[in-house]
């Protein structure tokens, strides 16, 4: 049994932190944790990602009109599908009926590589050369709820713990102030917090939102009076008697996790204020992100942060960007919401290379599935899971490359399929974790991300 | 661990096996079973096997990633025999005997060794929940087989195992789980303490903690006679308004209750609070469950319609409603499809939803089923297909129901003379009035034309139908709207019997019905009092098993079916299929009481357990740490509304009142901002003895959740929710700590406890203790706490403006805040 597992599963764990820590606080204990189950882990073998930024488009970019160029889709346009495609259900059109739409968008390519980019995204396109497109990825569902739980915790089932959870739990944190796993979005999360849920595994492991209007994260101001020696002193008194109580109810995590998080929350009261203050940025920075501009303001400021906390050792960061769903208007759709994104994304990547972070850090594009070569209402497209792009740049991977590939009419995955599975196994991989070894016991199976699924044989690929 | 070793384990485990497996098969859960099928059958399995015959590829139609797929084999039959290797395919083939397989090479001796050994020893494999989901075969036809699975069997009362442990045979319950725990090989729990018991059965029935004197009383009653005082204790509780309060609001986590519709206009429902009221009424009156059934999904076709009946049919309408579909013509299908898949997954416990758009994958529920249900419903008039549509402002005849009787309308009645006087009047002086006057006059008629039509009536949001009249209902093909198939009748579940069903057309009947007609609302096609007669049958053994099953689940933390909504093949089978059937039957032969139900579990062994671990037990805690058989109580952390509730209750703010619109706590800037109309919808001044009503009053909208509530799991209410996640996160000890809720309570708390226990520290620390857990503080809690106030009137003395008593004060709400802050305080044992 590793210490990963004895924490998880043995009596220890966060009470002994608790205690741990007052016992420092009083001078009495130098090292205050051998039994940290956030503390950072080593990996399975050596890697150069550390900590991840998936940037998630909640309800599904057409890949046709973004990084799947499909010109001969344009001279089907009006058509039927070919009989052998009708088989294959959708969520609100028909495949028997459906007839196919022209990609909406012209492509360009970018870079030395001269990877092809729609002109959705002229400023991500300038950093084509470090971005590996995947064109092939697919999954079983066409409805939102159960595609956005696929992409984020590998079944369609809810209850399972997201790919942050997995990774937190594999890695532990960096930061002893900050939530090691964070979310933020312009709107709203689509199935709310299951999508960043740390499932079966122990509560710890649980995304925190960060708000990006008001107050970032709630309620961190105590009464201005007394400030921090206050709210240490009650900390203190509330951790005394907490782990008292736990003390008596050994086997219980919950009781563990509510512990460590009063610990949490303390240190985050000095550690948030800090991080989401912008004034330092300088102008320069501002404008790299767009957040003076009207439309790239909120995505640009979540980007800011999201560079912010990679900064500050925060190990999963996910960041949604919302209202993809052009089940009408793609055009319209998707053009508004590129500006809303193009340039902060673009910021980011500029930012996190020119900081040195660019190398430890995997960006992740992706939404939960792309959408329809056929049309949907007015010039629409519905969900499509089929066959659909991420890409991902950072982490080690070497760029300006394309792997996998949809047939000539962006329905199927045919080249190089990646399930969400193998998705999955690649991101640990790349963050030197080892899919089949990561697990968990539950309900009496060694659990994975990835299930039963899942190869990380595309990881090399990026890599070289 | 040394080679030696593990073959010794190795060994003795196969012996094990051999002894437990005569008879049915095994589905073992002990460790050694759990390491050989983890450390050698499942990676041999996943390695050479699950690339062709998993969830990507089933070659030959044959999956071997699961028992139950294995049994039900590909199209060569059945992949493994259990106990005999030589009769199985999957032998056949590793040996290429038959079949070559895995194909690219033979697997070596020492691995076929281990398959055959496993199908030899019946080939288990752990985690029942695993076994039994495979895509079902056959199709529309429904076999036998799926009419015999658990769940569809009709309800049989078995009889009530003899316990043989004098301690716990007073109750029944106790027969079926001790006898469980017995065969298991595990220990129950000695019984909790009367302190224990009383908070928990306080928290359980109201949401609310006991007060100190309640408790005093209970303990020394309980010394007298333990039974008799907990059943007098249980009685009291069920006959507090809190109970319905706390109850009701169970059930409309079930029916996906919310007072808005949601998206981003998220336009309040209008009247939706009295079917709130509704079902807090109808728990706090024992309302018969079949009763209620009937109520809800045909209130207006009883043959006794009443106000209660009809507001109970808001049912249909406090879902998601879309005011701006994509699709108009879907959008009516959507709606519909809320309204089955509430009504099958709240009263059956089935997932029907999945079969809108093909069979269902797991279980007997093909296409036409869905359909089926849905022409039930299909009368009933849309809330409206856009936002300019019947809506309550623009026809609300679409979807209100007035709530009159003869009084009531004779009243009116006058008032619409009155009025027409006045028009009369009005209109007369317009002829002879000035430009200016003119003006004003007009706006005086307009006011009186528009009192005019729109009577005060009293309204209840509810259903209507669109008239006698019914539109055919057809299949949809992949559930497209646009894509009809054949045309179907309304017909209950196939797999449930299938019976056509006698639809009988309402035309009138009973006073309030006449009156209704005479007010232009519809008659009703009947077919929903149909529909809800076959749910509410005791024949029907979906519905009584589905609410005891919920009983059980909100008193123990989850149920006898761990999936309360889903009691088909992806949920979880019962861990206590015979006690669950005791139950069924108990409800329906006792007038579907509820409160019956209470009174069984409340009073049994099993309830009463202590949640304390016996420490020196590791066998329970190792055999079944998830606690599923109940060798002990669970410890629970109380849930949103009681932790807010709990908090008011101590502090002393708590107002009882019931009922109405609802409440309003306050929200910073900060979280109004994140609706899409920022405040939008929200009462920003209400008064402060408002906003201390019980949760179960804040008003629910969908795109604003209360953060407090929100942190600690309340659900969102978009769809039925049967089991609320427990999470615990940091914004939680930030929002009980800091939030300006908790600033408010806590000093509520502090001066209440001032007036009550004076000035001395310990009556005041005493005081204080017995308010938030019911027992006085130890010896060395004392000196803790007083050591505590202490340093903390040394920090705020540091401030020169406060004077001495001040000080204290500060002192002392800061101590108050710890106890809210306490895992005692939200943990019940």
């Amino acid at each position: 049994m590793n210490r990963r597992e004895m924490l998880c599963k043995s009596g220890f764990g966060f009470g002994a932190i608790a205690a741990a820590d007052l016992l420092a606080q009083d001078g009495q204990l130098a090292a205050a944790t051998e039994f940290n189950p956030l503390a950072p882990q080593t990996p399975d073998f050596a890697a150069k990602a550390k900590r991840v930024i998936f940037i998630f488009l909640q309800g599904g970019p057409s890949h046709i009109e973004t990084f799947d160029p499909k010109p001969a889709l344009q001279k089907w346009d009006g058509e039927l599908l070919p009989e052998s495609f009708r088989e294959f259900d959708l969520a609100q059109t028909n495949t028997a009926d459906g007839r196919l739409l022209g990609p909406l968008f012209p492509y360009h390519r970018h870079g030395e590589s001269g990877l092809e980019i729609s002109t959705l995204f002229p400023r991500i396109g300038q950093h084509a050369d470090e971005m590996a497109v995947i064109r092939s990825c697919y999954h079983e569902s066409f409805i939102h709820g159960a595609a956005v739980t696929i992409m984020s915790s590998g079944t369609i089932l809810l209850g399972h713990p997201t790919v942050g959870a997995w990774v937190t739990y594999g890695l532990g944190s960096e930061s002893d102030r900050l939530p090691a796993y964070v979310a933020m979005t312009d709107a709203a999360f689509t199935n709310g917090v299951a999508c960043i849920s740390s499932g079966f595994l122990p509560a710890i492991y649980q995304g925190t939102h960060l708000r990006t209007t008001g107050a970032p994260i709630m309620n961190l101001t105590p009464l201005k009076e007394l400030g921090q020696d206050r709210q240490r002193q009650l900390l203190n008194q509330i951790n005394q008697w907490n782990t008292r109580h736990r003390d008596a109810r050994p086997h219980d995590s919950r009781l563990d996790a509510r512990i460590a998080n009063y610990e949490l929350a303390f240190r985050m009261q000095t550690a948030a204020p800090d991080l989401i203050d912008l004034g330092s940025e300088s102008q320069t920075t501002r404008n790299l992100y767009g957040l003076d501009g009207e439309e790239t303001k909120q995505f640009g400021g979540m980007c800011l942060l999201a560079r912010r906390m990679a900064e500050r050792g925060v190990r999963y960061i996910h960041l949604a960007s919302s209202g993809w769903d052009a089940h009408g208007e793609c055009r319209k759709n998707h053009l508004e919401n590129a500006k809303k994104i193009d340039q902060p994304i673009a910021g980011l990547l500029t930012d996190l290379k020119q900081r040195g972070l660019l190398e430890e850090t995997l960006v992740v594009w992706a939404g939960e599935f792309g959408r329809t070569p056929i049309m949907q209402g007015k010039r629409g497209r519905d969900h499509h899971p089929y066959g659909f792009s991420c890409w991902m740049a950072g982490g080690g991977i070497r760029g300006g490359k394309v792997i996998g590939a949809t047939d000539e009419f962006g329905f199927h995955a045919v080249e190089d399929r990646v399930h969400a599975n193998d998705l999955h196994a690649t991101m640990l991989s790349l963050l030197g974790l080892e899919h089949e070894k990561l697990t968990y016991l539950f309900e009496g199976r060694e659990r994975r991300l990835t299930d039963v699924g899942g190869s990380n044989d595309l990881a090399q690929r990026l890599l070289s | 661990m040394s080679f030696y070793s593990v073959h010794f384990s190795y060994l003795l485990f196969l012996f094990s096996l051999v002894t437990t497996v005569c008879g049915s098969d095994p589905v073992p859960d002990d460790k050694q079973t759990l390491q050989f099928f983890e450390a050698k059958v499942r990676p041999l399995l996943a390695e050479h096997c699950f690339q062709c015959h998993g969830t990507k590829k089933q070659n030959g139609g044959l999956r071997l990633d699961s028992r139950a797929a294995m049994l039900a084999g590909g199209e060569a039959g059945p992949a493994i025999i259990p106990h005999d290797p030589a009769e199985s395919l999957l032998i056949e083939a590793i040996h290429y005997e038959s079949l070559e397989m895995p194909p690219d090479q033979k697997l070596s001796s020492g691995q076929i060794q281990i398959l055959t050994e496993w199908v030899q020893s019946g080939a288990p494999w752990p985690g029942s929940s695993e076994v039994a989901l495979v895509p079902r075969q056959h199709g529309l036809e429904i076999t036998d087989e799926d009419r015999n699975f658990w769940a569809f069997r009709p309800i049989a009362r078995h009889p009530v195992p003899n316990v043989p442990d004098v301690t716990w045979d007073d109750q029944a319950i106790d027969g079926f789980i001790y006898r469980r725990l017995l065969s298991e090989g595990l220990n129950p729990s000695p019984q909790a303490t009367p302190r224990e018991l009383i908070r928990r059965t306080y928290f359980n029935l109201l949401g609310l903690p006991p007060t100190p004197d309640e408790v005093t009383q209970f303990e020394e009653a309980f010394i007298r006679n333990p039974l008799s005082s907990l059943g007098e204790l249980i009685e009291t509780l069920l006959a507090s308004q809190h109970y319905g309060e706390r109850w009701g609001r169970h059930w409309l986590d079930v029916v996906r209750f919310a007072q808005t519709d949601g998206y981003e206009r998220d336009g309040e429902k209008e009247f939706s609070w009295r079917y709130r009221d509704y079902v807090i009424q109808a728990f706090n009156a024992d309302k018969p469950y079949d009763q209620f059934i009937l109520e809800q999904l045909a209130g207006d076709e009883l043959p006794e319609v009443t106000f209660d009946s009809i507001i109970a049919t808001g049912f249909y309408r406090i879902g998601v409603w879309d005011d701006e579909p994509d699709v108009k013509a879907a959008a009516i299908y959507d709606n519909l499809d809320d309204i089955i898949r509430t009504t099958s997954e709240a009263f059956l416990g089935l997932t029907i939803g999945c079969a809108r758009c093909h069979d269902h994958k797991f279980d007997p529920l093909p296409q036409a089923d869905y359909y089926r249900l849905q022409a039930f419903f299909k009368n009933i008039t849309p809330v409206g297909t856009d936002q300019s549509e019947t809506h309550w402002k623009t026809n609300p005849a679409a979807i209100y129901t007035p709530l009159i009787d003869q009084q009531v309308i004779t009243q009116w009645e006058v008032t619409q003379g009155e009025l027409q006087s006045q028009l009369a009047q009005l209109q007369a002086r317009q002829e002879n009035a000035d430009e200016e006057a003119k003006k004003r006059l007009d706006e005086q008629i307009t006011e009186i034309e528009t009192k005019l039509k729109s009577p005060s009536y009293p309204q209840a949001l509810s259903v209507r139908e669109k008239g006698p009249h019914v539109e055919d209902t057809f299949i949809l093909v992949r559930g497209n709207h646009l894509t009809k198939g054949k045309q179907v009748e309304p017909q209950f579940l196939s797999v449930l019997g299938s019976e056509k069903a006698n639809i009988q057309p309402i035309s009138s009947g009973g006073d309030y019905r006449d009156l209704l007609r005479n007010q232009g609302v519809q008659p009703t096609s009947g077919r929903r009092l149909a529909l809800a007669q076959w749910i509410a049958s005791p024949d029907n053994p979906m519905t009584a098993r589905v609410l005891v099953n919920r009983i059980w689940h909100f008193h123990f933390g989850h149920g006898i079916v761990a999936t309360p909504s889903d009691f088909g093949r992806t949920g979880q089978p019962p861990s206590h299929p015979e006690l669950l059937d005791w139950l069924a039957s108990e409800l329906i032969d006792h007038d579907w009481s509820i409160k019956h139900i209470h009174r069984l579990i409340l009073q049994s062994n099993t309830y009463r357990q202590s949640s304390r671990q016996n420490l020196d037990d590791h066998h329970s805690q190792t055999k079944d740490p998830g606690n599923t058989l109940l060798w002990r109580q669970h410890l629970r952390r109380l849930d949103a509304e009681s932790i807010r509730d709990a908090i008011l209750s101590v502090s002393g703010k708590l107002n009882p009142e019931m009922g109405g619109r609802g409440i309003f706590p306050k929200l910073s800037t900060g979280v109004l901002a994140s609706q899409s109309r920022p405040g939008n919808g929200w009462l920003q001044d209400q008064s402060e003895i408002q906003r201390a009503r019980r949760s179960v009053y804040i008003f629910s909208k969908r795109t604003l959740g209360v953060p407090l509530m929100e942190s600690l799991d309340a659900p969102t209410p978009d769809k039925p929710e049967p089991s609320r996640q427990t999470t615990t996160i940091a914004p939680q000890a930030l929002i009980l700590l800091n939030s300006e809720f908790m600033d408010w309570q806590t000093e509520a708390f502090a001066k209440r406890i001032a007036a009550e226990a004076g000035g001395d520290f310990s009556n005041r620390l005493s005081r204080a203790y017995r308010l938030a857990f019911g027992r006085y503080p130890t010896e060395q809690e004392t000196a803790i706490s007083s050591e505590f106030i202490k340093r903390q009137e040394s920090q705020w003395a540091s401030l020169e403006s406060l004077n001495k008593d001040e000080v204290g004060d500060r002192a002392f709400i800061e101590f108050c805040r710890i106890l809210f802050n306490m895992n005692e305080f939200i943990y019940i044992d």
